[in-house]
C-alpha cells in the first residue's frame, strides 16, 4: 500500500511520543514520584497506534491499562494526563481514578473497568447509540489476551454480534495474563479471533509489531463494520517487554526470548529504520522530536507536581450530579 | 506484664470507694502487701495494699471517686514497661480477679456461721435507682440523659421503668421525677433586710452512702415500728451498783451495755429477729452479731460486736467501748462494719422519746431505746415515781409478724424489769 | 381511576418514551413478551425494535451496555427481570456503574436506570426472592428506589429516567398488583417524585417506623391496628433509600424519640442494620429506647408458601415488635 508521506510521519509521531510517555512514566514511577500502580506498555505501542490511526470522529475507543499513554494520543493534554497520573486536581477526574481512567469522553474515550472484562459490553452500549443514530462509526473495544478469558467478554461480543453493531474487538495480545502465557491458560491459538466464529463474526491477525500491518488489517475491518456488517475482531500479537506491573521481576519466563523480541521486534525502532531509508524522515530531525517531547512531558509533570490536589472537603465530589 | 490496681470491694454494700491519700510516689518501688493508698467506703477509711511486687503508676488521683473494681493505677513489672505506661498507654481494662469475686459473707465475717448451704450473700443493691449496675453503671436512654443533664439532675435519684426488666430509665421516668414536689426550693424568698445564705454540700462518701442505703433500705422493705414502755428503776439501781465497782471491773458498765446485753441474751432466743434476709432467703444466726449504731461527725457508724451473746457484761462493754472510739477516729477495720444480724440504736442520751428506726439492711430488725423520764406509775394501789424507758422496734415485716414481736417485747421486759436476770 | 403498580411501572416507562426519544429499555423478555409481568406489553409496537430489545440470557452485557449507552447520550433503562440477578452483575452494577462517574470525572454521566422485580412471592424460592437494597446500600454514587404504591412508582421511575445519576429501581413483586385510586388528571398529568425525598405516609407521636417497600402498606396496616390500642405510628417510606432523605426522617424521630425499621429482606446487615446504626450514632440523644429491627428471617427463602410468608414481616409481627417496645 502506498502512504503519503505526511500520513507516514504523523503515524511515526504518534507510536514515538507513546513510546517516550511510556517510558517516561517507568522513570517517574521507579523516581518515586507516581501514587500508585503504572502498567508499562512499552514495546506494545503499534497495536494501538495502528487501530486508533482509523479513529474518526465520533467513534468511541474501550481502552485497557496498558498502554496507558493512549489517552493523548487521542486528545488527552499532557496536563490533565500527568494530573491523573499523580493524582492532582488537574486530572480528568481530579486524582480520584488514577493512571486506568485517565481520558475524556470527548475524545471518544469510553472508560475502563480495572476488574478487566468487565467493560467489554460498555463499547457494545456506545455502539447501540451509534446504531439508533443511524451513524457510520465504530466503538473499539480493546481487550488483552488474559482478559479474553473473562465471561463478560464473551456476553459483550454475543449481544453485540447479535445485534449487528459497530464494534471492532481488537485482542491485544501479548501472551501474558500476568505471570501466566496464554499458550497454557487458552487452548485456541489465536486467543481471541480463533472463538470469532463461534459469534459469526469476522476476524484477522496480525504482527502486533508492524504498525502498518495492524493500520491496513484494521481498516479492512472496518469496512464492514462501518457498512452496518456487525462486529469484528482484531488480534494483535506483540510481547509484553516489562513486567505486569513496575517490579515485576518476570522470573517466570525465558529472558532470552523477551531480548529477542526487543531486539527484533521493536515497533519504533523497525518503522524509524523504514522510514529513514524511504527518506521520510532524517535521524536527525527524529533527535529533535525525541528531544522536544522529553522537553514537554518533563515540564508537564512539573506542571503536574505543582497543581493542587484535592481537598478532604471535595472527597464526595463527583458522586452524584 | 503490668496489672491493674483497682478500687477493691470492702463490704457488701460498697460500690465506690473515695481515694484519701497515695502512700506512694509514681513510680515507686512496691513489695505485696505494702500500703498503697488509703480510701474511704461509706462506712471506713481503708487501706488498700499491693496484691504484688512492682513499681507503681497512678491513674486514679487523690479525691477521686471510684466504681468498685475499676482501675486506680499500674502495677508494672519493670521501670521499662512503667515508662509506656506513664508514656500514656492505656492500660486494658482488668478482668475482676478471682480474688474479688470470691469475697462474699463467708470471709468478710469470719464469725458467721450459715445453716443454708452456700447461701449466697443478701444482694443489696447500693443505689437508689434500680438503674443503678453493681459496677456504678446507669442505665438511662440517650432521651433520658440529656433530659436528666438539662434539668440537673442525677440519674441515679431516678426511679427505672423502662426496658425488658425495668432497670432502664426512660424519658417518661425524668419527667416523673421533675414532676415531683422539690425537698428545697433554691431561690426561696428571703425576708426583707434579711439576705439568706445557702451552703451546698456535695452529698458524697459516707454521706452519699448512708442516703442511699436508708432510702434503699425503706423501698425493699415492710417496715413496721411497735413500742413498749419499760420500767428502768431496777436496772439503773443495777447499774449505779456496777459503776461504783468499776475499779474491780476495770471498766465503768454503761445503761447502754446493759441494754446490749439484755438485747443479745433476748435474741438467742428469738433467731428469726436475729437474721439476714435477701428476699428469698432468710439466714439465721446462731449467736448474735450485734451492729451498735454510733454517731459520729462524719455520719452514722455501725461497727458490730461479734458474738455479742457470748461475751460477759465486762467483755462486751470493752468491745463496745473500743468499736465507738475507732468508729469516730474512722479506724475500722476490715469486717468489722456490715456482717451484722440485728442492730441497738440508743438515743437515751438525748431528748427523745422513741423514734421509728430504719433497718440497717439486709437485717431483718433494729431495736432503739429512748430517754428515761421520771413518770408516775401506778404501784400495789398507788401512783409512785419510777424510771422509764421506751423500747421499739422496727422490723421487716416480711419476716418477723407481731406474735414474734410480741414474743421478743415480752422477753426484753423482763430481763430490763429484772436485771438480775441479765447478769444470770 | 383504578391504577396497579404494574400499570404504573409501564405508564411511567411509556410516557417518558414518548418525550424523550434518547430513553430505551431492554432486558430478557421484554419486547414481544411484553416482560414476565406484562409491564411493557404493547411498547414494541409502539416504539419499534431499536428502542425496546429483547436481550439473550447476559446481565453483564445489559449493564455494561446500559453505561456505553448512557455516557453516550441515550437514556437506558434496562430490566433485569429478577432483582437477584443483579448478582450476575454485580461487578458490573458496583464497581462500573455506580463508581464510572467518580472515576473518570463529571465528563462522564450516566442517566440509566436499571429496573427489576425483588422480593418474594408465592413460592418463587431462594433465588427468586431477594431484595437486594442492602447489598448495594455499599456502593456509594448509585440511586436506589423503592416505590411501596402505584402513585409514587409513577412519579419516581420518570425522575429516575430524567435523572443522570444510575439509578436502581426495585419493584417489590407482590406490589404489582396493587390498586390505588388516583385522580385522572393528577395520574395523567406529567407528574415526577423528586429522588431522595421520603414521605410520611401517616403521622403518628409515639414511634417513627421507616417502612420500605412491600412493608409500606403493612406498616400502614399495623398502625391501624396498634392505634387501637393506644400506640400512635408515624409511617415513614424513605422511598429513595440511597442518597437517603435523612433530614425527614430525623425530623419524625426527634418528635416521637422511638424507632424501628421493617423490611422485606434479610435482617442481619440489612437495610434496617444500617439505619439502626445511624440512628444511634446521630440521634443518640434523641432515642428512648432501642432501635427496632423488623425483617426477614436470615434464611436462604424457603420455598414452601407457609414458610416463606413466616419469614417475612407481617403485619402481625409489625404489631408485635412494635408493642414490644413499649
Amino acid at each position: 500500500m502506498q502512504y503519503e508521506k505526511e500520513f507516514l510521519r504523523k503515524l511515526y509521531k504518534d507510536l514515538l511520543d507513546m513510546r517516550l510517555l511510556e517510558k517516561k512514566m517507568v522513570d517517574t514511577y521507579a523516581q518515586g514520584r507516581v501514587p500508585g500502580h503504572v502498567h508499562s506498555g512499552v514495546g506494545q505501542e503499534a497495536a494501538y497506534v495502528g487501530v486508533l490511526t482509523n479513529f474518526k470522529e465520533g467513534d468511541y475507543y474501550k481502552r485497557t491499562h496498558r498502554v496507558t499513554a493512549v489517552p493523548y494520543m487521542m486528545g488527552t493534554s499532557l496536563d490533565t494526563f500527568f494530573g491523573e497520573l499523580l493524582a492532582k486536581k488537574t486530572g480528568n477526574s481530579g486524582g480520584r481514578g488514577g493512571s486506568l481512567h485517565i481520558g475524556e469522553l470527548r475524545t471518544g474515550d469510553l472508560g475502563f473497568s480495572g476488574t478487566l472484562g468487565c467493560d467489554a459490553a460498555v463499547g457494545v452500549g456506545a455502539a447501540m447509540t451509534i446504531d439508533m443514530e443511524g451513524r457510520d462509526n465504530v466503538a473499539f473495544v480493546f481487550m488483552g489476551d488474559g482478559t479474553s478469558s473473562r465471561g463478560p467478554v464473551y456476553e459483550a461480543m454475543n449481544l453485540a454480534a447479535a445485534w449487528k453493531l459497530p464494534v471492532l474487538f481488537v485482542c491485544h495480545n501479548n501472551q501474558f495474563a500476568i505471570s501466566t502465557p496464554c499458550s497454557y491458560s487458552i487452548a485456541a491459538k489465536n486467543v481471541v479471533a480463533d472463538r470469532a466464529p463461534g459469534y459469526a463474526m469476522p476476524a484477522k491477525v496480525v504482527d502486533g509489531t508492524d504498525v502498518l500491518a495492524v493500520y491496513e488489517a484494521a481498516k479492512e475491518l472496518l469496512e464492514g463494520v462501518r457498512a452496518g456488517k456487525g462486529p469484528a475482531v482484531l488480534e494483535c500479537k506483540d510481547y509484553r517487554w516489562r513486567g505486569h506491573f513496575e517490579g515485576d521481576q518476570c522470573a517466570y519466563r525465558d529472558a532470552a526470548v523477551t531480548e529477542e523480541w526487543i531486539e527484533n521486534k521493536d515497533c519504533v525502532k523497525n518503522m524509524e529504520a523504514m522510514l529513514v531509508e524511504q527518506g521520510v524522515i532524517t535521524p536527525e530531525e527524529i533527535a529533535q522530536m525525541r528531544t522536544d517531547f522529553d522537553r514537554e512531558m518533563d515540564e508537564a509533570i512539573l506542571r503536574a507536581e505543582a497543581a493542587p490536589e484535592m481537598e478532604p472537603e471535595e472527597i464526595y465530589d463527583g458522586l452524584y450530579v | 506484664m503490668s496489672t491493674a490496681i483497682v478500687m477493691p470491694k470492702a463490704g457488701l454494700t460498697m460500690v465506690e470507694g473515695t481515694i484519701a491519700e497515695w502512700k506512694v510516689a509514681e513510680g515507686a518501688y512496691v513489695k505485696k502487701g505494702d500500703v498503697l493508698m488509703e480510701y474511704e467506703n461509706e462506712k471506713n477509711t481503708i487501706d488498700c495494699e499491693a496484691l504484688g511486687e512492682g513499681y507503681v503508676h497512678i491513674i486514679a488521683k487523690e479525691g477521686d471517686t471510684i466504681p468498685v473494681g475499676e482501675v486506680i493505677g499500674m502495677l508494672a513489672e519493670s521501670e521499662a514497661e512503667l515508662a509506656q505506661l506513664a508514656g500514656g498507654a492505656a492500660p486494658a481494662a482488668p478482668a475482676a480477679s478471682a480474688e474479688t469475686e470470691e469475697k462474699g459473707c463467708a470471709r468478710e465475717c469470719p464469725t458467721c456461721v450459715h445453716t443454708a448451704p452456700a447461701a449466697a450473700a443478701p444482694a443489696v443493691t447500693g443505689a437508689v435507682s434500680a438503674a443503678v449496675m453493681a459496677d456504678g453503671h446507669i442505665r438511662a436512654s440517650g432521651l433520658a440523659k440529656k433530659l436528666a443533664k438539662e434539668a440537673g439532675v442525677s440519674l441515679a435519684d431516678i426511679a427505672a421503668s423502662g426496658g425488658p426488666d425495668g432497670t432502664r430509665i426512660i424519658a417518661r421516668d425524668v419527667r416523673k421525677y421533675l414532676e415531683q414536689p422539690k425537698a428545697a426550693p433554691v431561690a426561696a424568698a428571703a425576708p426583707a433586710g434579711a439576705e439568706d445564705e445557702i451552703t451546698e454540700t456535695p452529698w458524697t462518701g459516707v454521706r452519699k452512702a448512708i442516703a442511699r442505703n436508708m432510702y434503699n433500705s425503706l423501698q425493699e422493705m415492710a417496715q413496721c415500728t411497735a413500742t413498749c414502755e419499760m420500767d428502768v428503776t431496777e436496772l439503773l439501781a443495777l447499774r449505779q451498783k456496777l459503776v461504783a465497782q468499776q475499779e474491780y471491773l476495770g471498766c465503768k458498765i454503761t445503761v447502754n451495755d446493759l441494754l446490749c446485753k439484755a438485747v443479745a441474751k433476748m435474741l438467742v432466743k428469738h433467731p428469726l429477729a436475729n437474721a439476714t434476709f435477701d428476699g428469698k432467703t432468710l439466714f439465721s444466726h446462731k449467736h448474735v452479731q450485734l451492729s451498735v449504731a454510733v454517731a459520729t461527725e462524719g455520719g452514722l457508724m455501725v461497727p458490730v460486736v461479734k458474738n455479742a451473746d457470748t461475751l460477759p457484761l465486762v467483755e462486751l462493754s470493752k468491745t463496745i467501748k473500743d468499736l465507738g472510739t475507732r468508729a469516730k477516729e474512722k479506724k475500722l477495720r476490715e469486717g468489722e462494719q456490715g456482717c451484722g444480724t440485728f442492730t441497738v440504736s440508743n438515743v437515751g442520751m438525748f431528748p427523745i422519746d422513741m423514734s421509728t428506726p430504719i433497718i440497717n439492711p439486709p437485717e431483718v430488725a433494729i431495736m432503739g431505746f429512748g430517754r428515761t423520764t421520771k413518770k408516775p406509775v401506778y404501784v400495789d394501789g398507788q401512783f409512785v415515781p419510777r424510771d422509764t424507758m421506751i423500747a421499739y422496734m422496727t422490723f421487716d415485716h416480711r419476716v418477723v409478724d407481731g406474735l414474734e414481736v410480741g414474743g421478743i417485747f415480752k422477753d426484753l421486759q423482763t430481763l430490763i424489769e429484772h436485771p438480775e436476770l441479765i447478769l444470770a | 381511576m383504578k391504577v396497579t403498580y404494574a400499570k404504573a411501572i409501564g405508564d411511567a416507562l411509556k410516557e417518558e418514551m414518548r418525550r424523550d426519544g434518547k430513553v430505551l429499555i431492554y432486558g430478557e423478555d421484554v419486547a414481544q413478551f411484553g416482560n414476565i409481568f406484562g409491564i411493557t406489553r404493547g411498547m414494541l409496537e409502539e416504539f419499534g425494535p431499536k428502542r425496546v430489545r429483547n436481550t439473550p440470557i447476559t446481565e453483564t452485557a445489559i449493564i455494561g451496555s446500559a453505561i456505553g449507552a448512557a455516557e453516550t447520550g441515550l437514556r437506558p433503562c434496562v430490566e433485569l427481570m429478577y432483582s437477584d440477578f443483579t448478582m450476575v452483575a454485580f461487578t458490573e452494577i458496583f464497581h462500573c456503574v455506580a463508581k464510572w462517574r467518580y472515576m473518570h470525572g463529571p465528563e462522564y454521566k450516566l442517566p440509566l436506570v436499571i429496573r427489576s422485580a425483588s422480593g418474594a412471592s408465592n413460592g418463587a424460592g431462594s433465588e427468586h426472592s431477594n431484595t437486594v437494597e442492602s447489598l448495594f446500600l455499599h456502593a456509594p454514587g448509585l440511586t436506589i428506589i423503592t416505590p411501596s404504591c402505584p402513585y409514587d412508582a409513577k412519579g419516581l421511575l420518570k425522575s429516575a429516567i430524567r435523572s443522570d445519576n444510575p439509578v436502581l429501581f426495585c419493584e417489590p413483586k407482590q406490589l404489582y398488583q396493587t390498586k390505588q385510586d388516583i385522580p385522572d388528571d393528577i395520574y395523567e398529568s406529567d407528574y415526577t417524585i423528586p429522588i431522595g425525598l421520603a414521605d410520611v405516609k401517616r403521622p403518628g407521636k409515639d414511634v417513627t417506623l421507616v417502612a420500605i417497600g412491600l412493608m409500606v402498606p403493612r406498616a400502614l396496616e399495623a398502625a391501624g391496628k396498634l392505634a387501637a390500642e393506644g400506640i400512635d405510628v408515624e409511617v415513614i417510606d424513605p422511598r429513595t433509600i440511597a442518597p437517603l432523605d435523612k433530614e425527614t426522617i430525623f425530623a419524625s424521630i426527634r418528635k416521637t424519640h422511638m424507632a424501628a425499621v421493617v423490611e422485606e429482606g434479610n435482617k442481619t446487615a440489612g437495610v434496617g442494620a444500617e439505619l439502626a446504626a445511624m440512628f444511634q450514632e446521630e440521634l443518640y440523644d434523641e432515642l428512648d429506647g432501642p432501635v427496632a429491627r423488623i425483617a426477614a428471617l436470615d434464611v436462604p427463602m424457603p420455598y414452601n408458601i407457609r414458610m416463606e410468608k413466616h419469614s417475612i414481616p407481617s403485619v402481625d409481627r409489625i404489631c408485635a415488635s412494635i408493642r414490644a417496645m413499649f
